[in-house]
């Protein structure tokens, strides 16, 4: 069980991770999710021990490593674009590891064997590096990581270099590998989806700190904090105010929406946010009349792979984001009638 | 309405100077070919001539097979050595530049180039004050009590490849240290997770992706202590000959011009083998996949970081400064002997070297003052610059867009970048030196000479200058409504002609500093400034030592505004 306690770090004078807590258990896939530039490769290469913290310390089944070298960690790592040896070929990249822990000669050849056939790589041993394609070579990355059987493995933003329909692929066929091996893993991304497809636990970075931590479903229907919702694209997001005490009623511009909130309701005319999600809602052309929806006019409506998304702008010039299974015609006189929001504090 | 498409071909888009120049492309050959055919070719088939008659007749007289043989083996030999040298010297120098941040690093690192650039005259005089008999570590050790009579540092091997490794670790970190520096850290930094100790990871990981660029550096310094000069002359002095300094001797004091001319058939036969190897070298460097783009040197952060930093800074460091300051802290220092002593006896500053050079002592050893070489070396430079520009930018235009006709003269071009000056000298005396072509005595066989071994790099500079500015902005002026010759104005100018300055600054102190070519065909009453120094050099007391000093301290500083003038140019 990898356990990373209070770790601080900065660089040249500015904070680069502050108070970072992380627990990973045997068979776990946690996923560190954030924006480029939040620190989340710093704390893998502190895990992996290619970095040193400036304060914390990093945990292994209880003992202190945070001063380990790396290379005696016995810990997996694979890097955004694959770090694949270009001099070596596919076999001796996926033997490294365990040339260095200095098995014998026929016990690697089994093993490299085993690792590419894993991967759906079986008898590429003696390709080149730079004859693969983009997904080959991930996977390759991914057979040189496992074959040592490290405790642990990190994944630095694997998928990042891939097309769509090439991503998703991967993201089952790691699913399936991990899931196999039962290695504990710490997989980082920027990309909502791959981290909600990954991982059983998500943790949110922001400004060096994680500010939120949960299944995806809980990040989904109760985030943190407005800025969460905005990181995760859940929805449209209007300052509101409590206007209702037994349930909750918010007072936006646009109208008055009932809220999910937390389980102590907040005071009446406590400010704050809503939450209105895209999907749910109703569609009337009535638009006279007391409608308990948001009045506007349809400006797009956007083809998605499921339904459509309606770009509606009502007459103080909100666009507000609606799903729809059919689309509208654009200057159309709408009422969209949301479904229950979520209250937001921040 | 279908567009014109005839009138869209019919704008003149592309490579506007060949419109420019189509009718008179052959023409504008015919001077820079006549140029190096006369001044090159001639003088090239003469040595063929002169030295394989002479091998076939056997008619070398004193001259024996084992001569040949002992330079050519001591040539390899020195060459070799002085590469590994420098190599050990470079890598942790290229390793330090490439991974580390410091103050004044682009500071240091244009210094680092300086070594290359001086003249090797000047690099003599620097090793001679600081480790002759007189020099500065001799009388350290002396005035501290430790030694009673000089060491013989130089004359020696040592001498040798401690100038070359001074006069070429920065090929080893510049070419290294580039590709060093686009190596992916991400490859060590996987390895040692991968369970290598960071010794594992260098030594399976990064050096085999640097193996190409060392081989390519390693190549290029052979190539370079292969046909060393000045340094063996001077620094290695009567007890050792390669090639090259054979040639002089056999030339120029055994008056046997068919054993030189022999000689340097084996010279150029060698040379141009190592140039074909390193090139390929260098090519396959060139392609070596390493990541490019990525911002990898850092402020070091450990202990154990900083100070290898400063260590590796503080050899480099005294490598290279200390031959550069100490000629010139000894053209200060009066070294003479009084009378009656065996030993120099220092007795404080003095201005009196700078002050003799402008006083003509004795008729015999100079026709004229001293201080009248390094008039000549600006006139020949002058001269040198005219000429290679002259002949130099007319070849590079054509070469910077070439058609069929063009690319078979390239070679031909450049085929004297790869004969050492020696050789080129030695041609010149043999084939010019009777009629119809007696230009022996003509003063402008120098600038003749050292334009021819300018020109190379002037095209060679000026070409992918004039080839690298993109079609796209022609071709957007084209759009815009400029006419090809404005085109080639507003903007092939600008571009080129920064290119132009810099190529000039460079013919200048190529011919300011040219010591091999010019000691053969130099006329006695007319010395430059390298073959101003190497006299006072070669000869015994302390006021032709202090003059040395004197006069390499003066043409350091020309050769510094020129380089300055270069790289201040290159931005």
């Amino acid at each position: 069980m990898l356990e990373l306690r209070d770790i601080g770090k900065s660089y040249e004078g500015n904070p680069l991770l502050e108070n970072v807590s992380l627990q990973i258990g045997e068979g776990e896939t946690v996923c560190l999710l954030g924006p480029s530039g939040s620190g989340k490769s710093t704390l893998l290469r502190i895990a992996a021990g290619l970095e040193s913290p400036d304060r914390g310390e990093v945990f292994w089944n209880g003992e202190p490593i945070t001063r380990m070298p790396a290379h005696l960690r016995g810990f997996g790592l694979m890097f955004q674009d694959y770090a694949l040896f270009p001099h070596l070929d596919v076999g001796e990249n996926v033997a490294f590891g365990l040339r260095m822990k200095k098995l014998p000669r026929d016990r690697i050849h089994h093993e490299v064997r085993e690792a590419l056939a894993r991967v759906n790589l079986a008898h590429y041993e003696h390709r080149r590096v730079a004859e693969l394609s983009g997904g080959e070579q991930q996977r390759v990355a991914l057979a040189r990581a496992l074959a040592p059987r490290p405790g642990l493995l990190m994944l630095d933003e694997p998928l990042g270099a891939l097309d769509r329909a090439l991503r998703e692929e991967l993201i089952e066929e790691i699913r399936r590998v991990l899931k196999s091996m039962r290695t504990p893993s710490l997989y980082v991304t920027h990309d909502q989806e791959e981290a909600f497809a990954m991982a059983a636990r998500v943790a949110i970075l922001h400004g060096g700190r994680i500010v939120q931590m949960g299944s995806p479903e809980e990040l989904v229907t109760r985030p943190a904090s407005v800025w969460v919702a905005k990181f995760l694209g859940l929805g449209n997001i209007l300052p509101g105010r409590v206007r209702s005490g037994r349930t909750l009623w918010i007072e936006t511009s646009l109208g008055e929406f009932p809220a999910d909130g937390p389980e102590r309701l907040p005071a009446i005319g406590t400010e704050g946010w809503i939450l209105l999600r895209p999907g749910g809602g109703a569609f009337t052309r009535r638009t006279t009349g007391a409608q308990k929806g948001i009045r506007g006019v349809v400006r797009e409506s956007i083809r998605r792979k499921e339904g459509y998304r309606i770009l509606l702008v009502d007459d103080s010039s909100w666009e507000i984001a609606c799903s729809s299974a059919e689309p509208f015609p654009e200057g159309e006189q709408l009422v969209w009638i949301p479904a229950k929001g979520t209250w937001l504090v921040e | 309405m279908e567009r014109d498409d005839a009138a869209v071909g019919r704008m003149e888009i592309g490579p506007a100077p060949r419109e420019f120049f189509s009718g008179g492309r052959a023409l504008l050959w015919i001077l820079p070919v006549a140029f190096v055919g006369i001044f090159f070719y001639i003088p090239l088939v003469s040595i063929l001539r002169m030295g394989a008659g002479a091998a076939l007749r056997a008619g070398l007289g004193a001259f024996s097979a084992r001569t040949i043989l002992n330079a050519a083996g001591f040539t390899f030999y020195q060459a070799a050595l002085s590469t590994l040298f420098t190599v050990i010297v470079g890598l942790p120098g290229a390793y330090v530049f490439a991974r580390f941040e410091f103050p004044l690093k682009r500071l240091l690192r244009a210094f680092l180039i300086v070594p290359f650039i001086l003249p090797t005259v000047v690099v003599a005089a620097g090793f001679e004050s600081l480790l002759g008999p007189s020099g500065w570590i001799n009388l350290a050790l002396q005035a501290a009590g430790l030694i009673h009579q000089p060491i013989p540092f130089l004359h020696s091997l040592g001498a040798i490849l401690l100038a070359h490794v001074f006069y070429n670790t920065s090929i080893v970190l510049r070419i290294v240290g580039s590709a060093w520096e686009r190596l992916d850290p991400n490859l060590p930094a996987a390895a040692r997770v991968l369970g290598a100790s960071r010794w594992q990871a260098f030594r399976r990981v990064t050096l085999p992706l640097l193996v190409p660029s060392l081989l390519a550096a390693a190549a290029l310094v052979f190539l370079f202590d292969f046909t060393s000069f000045g340094v063996i002359l001077i620094l290695g002095g009567p007890g050792f000959s390669t090639l090259e300094t054979e040639i002089y001797i056999q030339a120029l004091q055994a008056f046997n011009l068919p054993a030189a001319s022999l000689l340097s058939i084996i010279q150029i036969a060698s040379t141009l083998a190592l140039v074909v190897i390193s090139t390929r070298l260098a090519q396959r460097a060139e392609s070596a996949t390493l990541k490019v783009g990525y911002q990898t040197a850092r402020k070091p952060v450990s202990a154990a970081e900083k100070l290898s930093l400063a260590a590796v800074l503080c050899l480099l460091g005294a490598l290279f400064f200390m031959p550069l300051i100490s000629p010139v802290a000894s053209s200060f220092l009066r070294t003479e002997a009084a009378r009656g002593e065996r030993t120099a006896v220092q007795t404080g500053f003095t201005l009196d070297y700078y002050r003799e050079l402008f006083i003509n002592r004795r008729e015999a050893a100079f026709f004229a003052t001293p201080i009248e070489s390094a008039r000549n070396s600006l006139l020949v430079a002058v001269a040198t610059t005219i000429i290679a520009l002259g002949l130099g930018i007319p070849a590079s235009m054509l070469l910077s867009r070439p058609g069929r006709l063009d690319r078979l003269i390239e070679p031909f071009l450049l085929l004297p970048l790869g004969t050492s000056a020696v050789t080129l000298g030695l041609g010149m005396l043999v084939a010019l030196s009777r009629p119809p072509l007696d230009l022996i005595r003509s003063p402008l066989l120098l600038p003749v000479a050292h334009s021819l071994i300018a020109l190379p790099f002037v095209v060679r500079g000026l070409k992918p200058a004039l080839a690298g500015i993109p079609a796209r902005l022609r071709e957007a002026a084209a759009t815009l409504g400029a006419s090809p010759f404005r085109v080639w104005q507003a903007v092939d100018f600008p571009i080129a002609s920064r290119a132009v300055f810099s190529a000039a600054a460079f013919a200048f102190a190529v011919s300011l500093g040219e010591f091999g070519a010019t000691t053969i065909i130099v006329r006695p009453d007319f010395p430059t400034m390298p073959v101003a120094i190497y006299r006072f050099l070669s000869q015994p007391g302390g006021l032709n030592y202090g003059q040395a000093m004197a006069m390499a301290t003066l043409l350091m500083l020309l050769c510094a505004v020129a380089v300055t003038t270069i790289e201040r140019t290159r931005e």
